[in-house]
Parts: C-alpha cells; sequence; structure tokens
C-alpha cells in the first residue's frame, strides 16, 4: 500500500502568516480527501458517515436502548478521516449503540480493526492480527496517530 | 447466573442493524456485541436470548417480536457459545422475561471502552451469523 503522509493542523501560531498557511495546508487536505481519486471521499467512505448518521439518528436505533449518533460525532468522524494519509484502503463504517460511529478495516474475523469515535471526543480502537490483539485510546481531533495507521497497515497488508 | 449453564450452551443476539454483520462473507462485526450505554449507575450488560429447550421457530419469533415492537428489519442472529463469553473474563446472568423466559444478559464488562471492544471483537470473531429464513437481507 503506497501512502502519502500529510500534515496535521498546528495551533497557536506564531504569527497570521504561519496561521494562514496552517490554514491552507489544512484545507488543501481536506480537499484532497474529499475529493481526490486517492481520498476517502472517491471511496465512498463520507457517504457511507451520511448513510449510518441517517439510519442511527433516532434513539433505540437497534431496537434496543441504542443512542443516537450526534452531528457532533459525525463532525468528529469527518475531521478523523480528513487526518488519514492519502492512499489508504477505506474503512467500513458502522455504528455502536452507545452513539459511537465505528470504522472497520477487515481482512478475516482475526484480522480486523475497529476505531469508536466518541460523543466525547476520544476514539478507541481493538485489533486482531492473527494472535496478537491491540486496544487503546486516543484524542480523535488530533487525528489519526504514526501507530495506528500502523496497525491498520499490519491488518490489511497482504492476505 | 445461578444454576450450572453448559458451557456449550448457545446465546443468540439478534441483528438489527444491516451494518452489525458483514454481507460478503457472512460474519459478524464487534459493533453487535457492544453493550449500549446505561443509565447513571446500572452496569453495562448485553441482552441476548438462550437456545436451551428453545425450538429454531421459538428462537426466530422472539427475535421478530423485538424487531417489530421496534420497527426494526430482524437480518438474523450472531450465534456464540457461552464458553466464548466466559473466555472473555464475563458472565452470563438469566433475565427471564415475560415474553421472551430465555432472556439473559452478558455483564462483566469492564469500565474501558477499548477493554470492551477488544472483548466484543474476540466474540464476534468466533460467533456464526445466522441469516434470517424469512429473508430479509
Amino acid at each position: 500500500m503506497v501512502s502519502i503522509a500529510m500534515p496535521l493542523p498546528i495551533s497557536g501560531h506564531a504569527s497570521p502568516i504561519a496561521d494562514f498557511v496552517a490554514r491552507q495546508i489544512e484545507n488543501s487536505r481536506d480537499m484532497l480527501q474529499e475529493s481526490n481519486a486517492l481520498g476517502f471521499a472517491a471511496k465512498g467512505t463520507f457517504q457511507q458517515l451520511d448513510e449510518v448518521f441517517e439510519e442511527c439518528s433516532s434513539e433505540g436505533w437497534d431496537g434496543e436502548q441504542a443512542k443516537p449518533i450526534s452531528e457532533e460525532v459525525l463532525r468528529c468522524a469527518r475531521r478523523f478521516l480528513r487526518s488519514f494519509p492519502l492512499g489508504m484502503e477505506a474503512p467500513e463504517v458502522g455504528a455502536e449503540p452507545d452513539g459511537a460511529i465505528t470504522l472497520e478495516w477487515y481482512r478475516s474475523p482475526n484480522k480486523v480493526i475497529s476505531i469508536s469515535i466518541n460523543p466525547d471526543g476520544w476514539m478507541y480502537y481493538a485489533a486482531l492480527i492473527g494472535t496478537s490483539k491491540r486496544h487503546g485510546a486516543d484524542f480523535s481531533l488530533m487525528g489519526v496517530s504514526d501507530d495506528l495507521v500502523e496497525i491498520i497497515s499490519q491488518v490489511v497488508r497482504g492476505s | 447466573m445461578n444454576g450450572f449453564i453448559d458451557p456449550d450452551e448457545l446465546l443468540a443476539r439478534y441483528i438489527t442493524s444491516s451494518r452489525w454483520f458483514r454481507k460478503q462473507d457472512q460474519t459478524v462485526k464487534q459493533d453487535a456485541f457492544m453493550p449500549p450505554e446505561p443509565p447513571l449507575g446500572t452496569p453495562l450488560e448485553l441482552s441476548v436470548t438462550r437456545h436451551v429447550n428453545f425450538t429454531e421457530d421459538d428462537i426466530w419469533n422472539i427475535g421478530r417480536g423485538i424487531a417489530i415492537h421496534a420497527s426494526r428489519t430482524l437480518y438474523g442472529r450472531a450465534d456464540v457459545k457461552t464458553a466464548h463469553v466466559t473466555a472473555q473474563r464475563l458472565s452470563l446472568e438469566s433475565k427471564p422475561e415475560s415474553d421472551n423466559p430465555n432472556h439473559a444478559n452478558i455483564v462483566g464488562w469492564p469500565l474501558d471502552k477499548d477493554a470492551r471492544k477488544i472483548r466484543a471483537l474476540e466474540i464476534a470473531s468466533v460467533a456464526d451469523f445466522v441469516a434470517n429464513p424469512e429473508g430479509k437481507i
């Protein structure tokens, strides 16, 4: 898999020019992910996000006590996805009963990673890669970490 | 749970979201095994139905009832052995209901969500998806 690393936004810039440049970089990355053939938009991921939001935005959408997916979670998921390196395989989008949006990369029941984007801005992940297990938490607004990109790559790499 | 539970006893988790299973290979996603957030002060629990003493028709009828009550589509069910649940350091609590004497809850979920996810992922990896015979997929 070929992936192109894009810089994450930097806050607290030293000057208006630095702030402008950072904003331009962020906008460029967003445009690429939203429109480029390499981005998630072209692979239908953002459309899946909207569909999941539509399906799961009411109380009890699972037939039990599921919490609705909020617009805040949708925004966090969009922002998180835009932070991915271009060229990454697109995830399948889903939902959990606690109101989280899930992103899943899957090869087999024992080669899979699921990431939850939660209403509080936190994201949680769990992965099975053969006999090894990985799980953890991070702040989704910080974008995807190199470590997480590596775990996803291990899942999707090969068969 | 009270009484002996055969580790081979099957538990059914009804699938009422098309996004809880993978159509390409008919496998179950961890999303189906994540417990909903409970009201404050109550523990996390995941609703399941025990197969014991039920016929296939009984099991499907319970699922249809749940789906109809909630205006949802019943896509199928995920069957998993009790032993796979207890292997994740979770336990089963029998909670019979008037319309489902075999209702039970999977309890003992950890507070950290990533720890819950890895358990749900492990359970989903050994669960069998059984499509609704009425063909709602």
